[in-house]
């Protein structure tokens, strides 16, 4: 094996660790048995003669009577957090951590912290929840004739069986997004029939896109209607990151491609500034990101600067803060401005997936600059949200240390 | 030991062709973790590792009356694991190839914990996208599982020679990919960005290393 191979083949298995989180795996596995189970019944459908034909099917109506007798959640139950909890329970999460509801036929939802839901009903055929505020994310086992339904502000998102999240922020934004199979999401600004997502995609909804619908302004990428949002079709924004006239590959491909250099390349043919005028959340960050790859900090910054500045709240605007952060470190070795980006992040995204990174580097750059009073704070905070993170004691151990007397 | 757990994967095997539905759950806790590890690390911490994970485990319960020596279970899993992954990637380059889909690498969401990881993650796998897929898997048995060639070979089911071949061709071709990403190979040359998000990159770095010996004043 070639030393790069073998150091490749290391960091990869180390970035990758053994397999998923094990919290994971008790949704995969009860997704498995109701596959198996709906696989059972398609095996026991006839196969020889007409003879049989009568029997089999009375066989497989009788084992699918059963079944659905069996499968049916006539009993369904839900416990919040390993507590049980009825029809009508006020569920809320706290602010630093995420709690699981989950049901007795294998479904799973998981809220994030600062959440506050309603489990609105809990019945034989169907169960439906309503979300008030936050996110959460779901994983329902599919049963024959049992639906899920979803409320959030004026929409609705029906269910049948699959993996999808929503996120409202209590009266603003809604998103939803689709990991596995299909939803329906109603009501609200949205047309008669709603809009259907399948997997891979998502919906945005804001305050302002109603608004904006209604005053015929044009959409920005969150303000466009569900339909053109939910379309894997090219958008303008895309198409314009194709040279006019040529079969050439688009920026965001051969950003996807790993061709960095010759992603920055082509932007720069079709002119930066227009481009990142143009571009979309995610093609934007894809950018900023091919910029940093290919050795451009200033493009990087740029790219991002104007990511906040055209997507300000959307998560692609938040992770910018990271990765300006780490460019001003890193590459332009300005710590006082990656504690600014820090912080920033931070006061947008405080407990985000990426805060317990974020606080430890905050923390290493006030450490190594003598801020003992910042470097304090951002202990303090660090333990306040990740008590069991890897910098617990060190944290612990420099608040005792700076304690005032 | 070996022998014992052959023995008793035979017995299992047993149930699980009397009742399938019944014994399914048995099948999953007895090949959950070697499943689940081997798929992830094979096509790299996916978006879609449950379902193909299901996919897996499906084709056991379907096509287990056609393994005729009942104490290699578990290395026929394993192939089962690695053949399906590998069907994964076929129409994954199929649709490249045909559809001229571009999409770009995506991760599981549990691993995205920190920036730099992430980071890493995209990158690799976009490097190993570009392998075709008989030589990703060979190439992934090889440098993320430490199987030698014999292992390799009885796992995908070639000859010795084949398994050679492929991952020599993988091991030309992953050089010349990785010759045109120097910054890459600067990531994972020194130390490895971990799953847990914690050490590795520049700053996680810092993070398991940080250095909180501020002054204290008096």
């Amino acid at each position: 094996m070639s030393d790069e191979a073998a150091l490749f083949g290391r960091a990869l298995g180390r970035a990758l660790g053994s397999g998923p989180p094990q919290a994971s795996l008790g949704v995969q596995r009860a997704n498995f048995l109701a596959a198996a189970h709906r696989m059972g019944r398609r095996r026991s459908q006839p196969r020889w003669g007409l003879a049989f034909a009568f029997a089999a099917v009375c066989a497989v109506g009788v084992g699918l009577f059963a079944f659905q007798r069996t499968a049916e959640p006539a009993t369904l139950s839900a416990r919040f957090n390993g507590q049980e909890v009825r029809e009508n329970a006020e569920l809320s999460t706290p602010i630093t951590a995420t709690k699981p509801l989950e049901f007795s036929d294998g479904s799973k939802v998981v809220f994030e912290p600062s959440s506050r839901a309603k489990l609105s009903l809990l019945g034989p055929k169907r169960a439906a929840l309503r979300l008030n505020q936050g996110r959460f994310t779901a994983s329902i086992v599919h049963h024959p004739g049992m639906t899920w339904g979803v409320d959030a502000g004026p929409y609705t998102v029906e269910v049948v069986g699959t993996k999808f999240s929503v996120d409202w922020q209590g009266g603003s934004d809604l998103r939803v997004e689709v990991t596995e199979g299909t939803v329906r999401v109603m009501g609200g600004d949205l047309d008669r029939g709603g809009a259907v997502l399948r997997a891979g995609q998502k919906l945005e909804r804001t305050m302002r896109s109603a608004a904006s619908d209604a005053a015929g302004t044009k959409a920005t990428p969150t303000e466009q209607r569900p339909e053109e949002r939910t379309a894997a079709a090219p958008t303008a924004e895309r198409a314009a990151l194709t040279p006019s006239g040529a079969r050439e590959p688009s920026l965001a491909a051969l950003a996807s491609a790993g061709k960095y250099r010759q992603a920055l390349e082509l932007a720069e043919k079709l002119g930066f500034e227009r481009v990142i005028g143009e571009l979309g959340e995610n093609d934007l960050l894809l950018l900023a990101n091919s910029a940093r790859y290919a050795g451009a900090p200033a493009r990087a910054r740029q790219a991002l600067l104007k990511l906040r500045d055209r997507f300000p709240g959307r998560p692609a605007a938040d992770l910018a803060a990271l990765y300006l952060a780490r460019i001003a470190e890193q590459s332009e070795h300005r710590p006082q401005e990656a504690v600014r980006w820090l912080r920033t992040f931070l006061s947008e995204s405080p407990t985000g997936d990426l805060a317990q990174s974020a606080r430890a580097s905050l923390l290493s750059i006030l450490s190594a600059q003598g801020d003992t009073a910042g470097a304090r704070a951002v202990a303090e905070d660090y333990l306040r949200y990740h008590p069991e993170g890897p910098l617990a004691e060190q944290a612990r151990s420099l608040v005792s240390r700076t304690k005032p007397p | 030991m070996r022998e014992r757990r052959a023995k008793a994967d035979a017995e299992l095997l047993e149930r699980v062709r009397d009742e399938p539905l019944q014994s399914a759950g048995l099948l999953y806790a007895r090949f959950s973790d070697d499943v689940n590890r081997l798929v992830w690390r094979l096509l790299g911490a996916d978006a879609d590792h449950h379902d193909i994970v299901q996919q897996v485990f499906l084709k056991i319960l379907q096509h287990c009356d056609a393994l005729r020596e009942p104490e290699k279970l578990a290395s026929w899993v394993q192939s089962i694991t690695v053949n399906t992954v590998y069907e994964e990637l076929r129409k994954r380059e199929v649709r490249r190839i045909f559809l001229r889909e571009s999409q770009p690498a995506e991760i599981h969401p549990s691993l995205v914990h920190d920036v730099e990881v992430r980071d890493f993650l995209l990158r690799a796998k976009a490097i190993l996208d570009k392998l075709p897929a008989k030589e990703r898997i060979v190439f992934a048995l090889h440098i993320l599982e430490g199987q030698t060639l014999h292992e390799i070979s009885a796992t995908c089911g070639y000859s010795l020679a084949t398994a050679k071949r492929r991952l020599a061709a993988a091991h030309r071709r992953f050089s010349s990919l990785v010759s045109h990403n120097p910054d890459l190979v600067r990531l994972f040359t020194r130390e490895a960005p971990s799953a847990s998000g914690v050490q590795a990159s520049p700053m996680a770095e810092q993070e398991n290393d940080v250095e909180i010996d501020v002054e204290v004043e008096s």
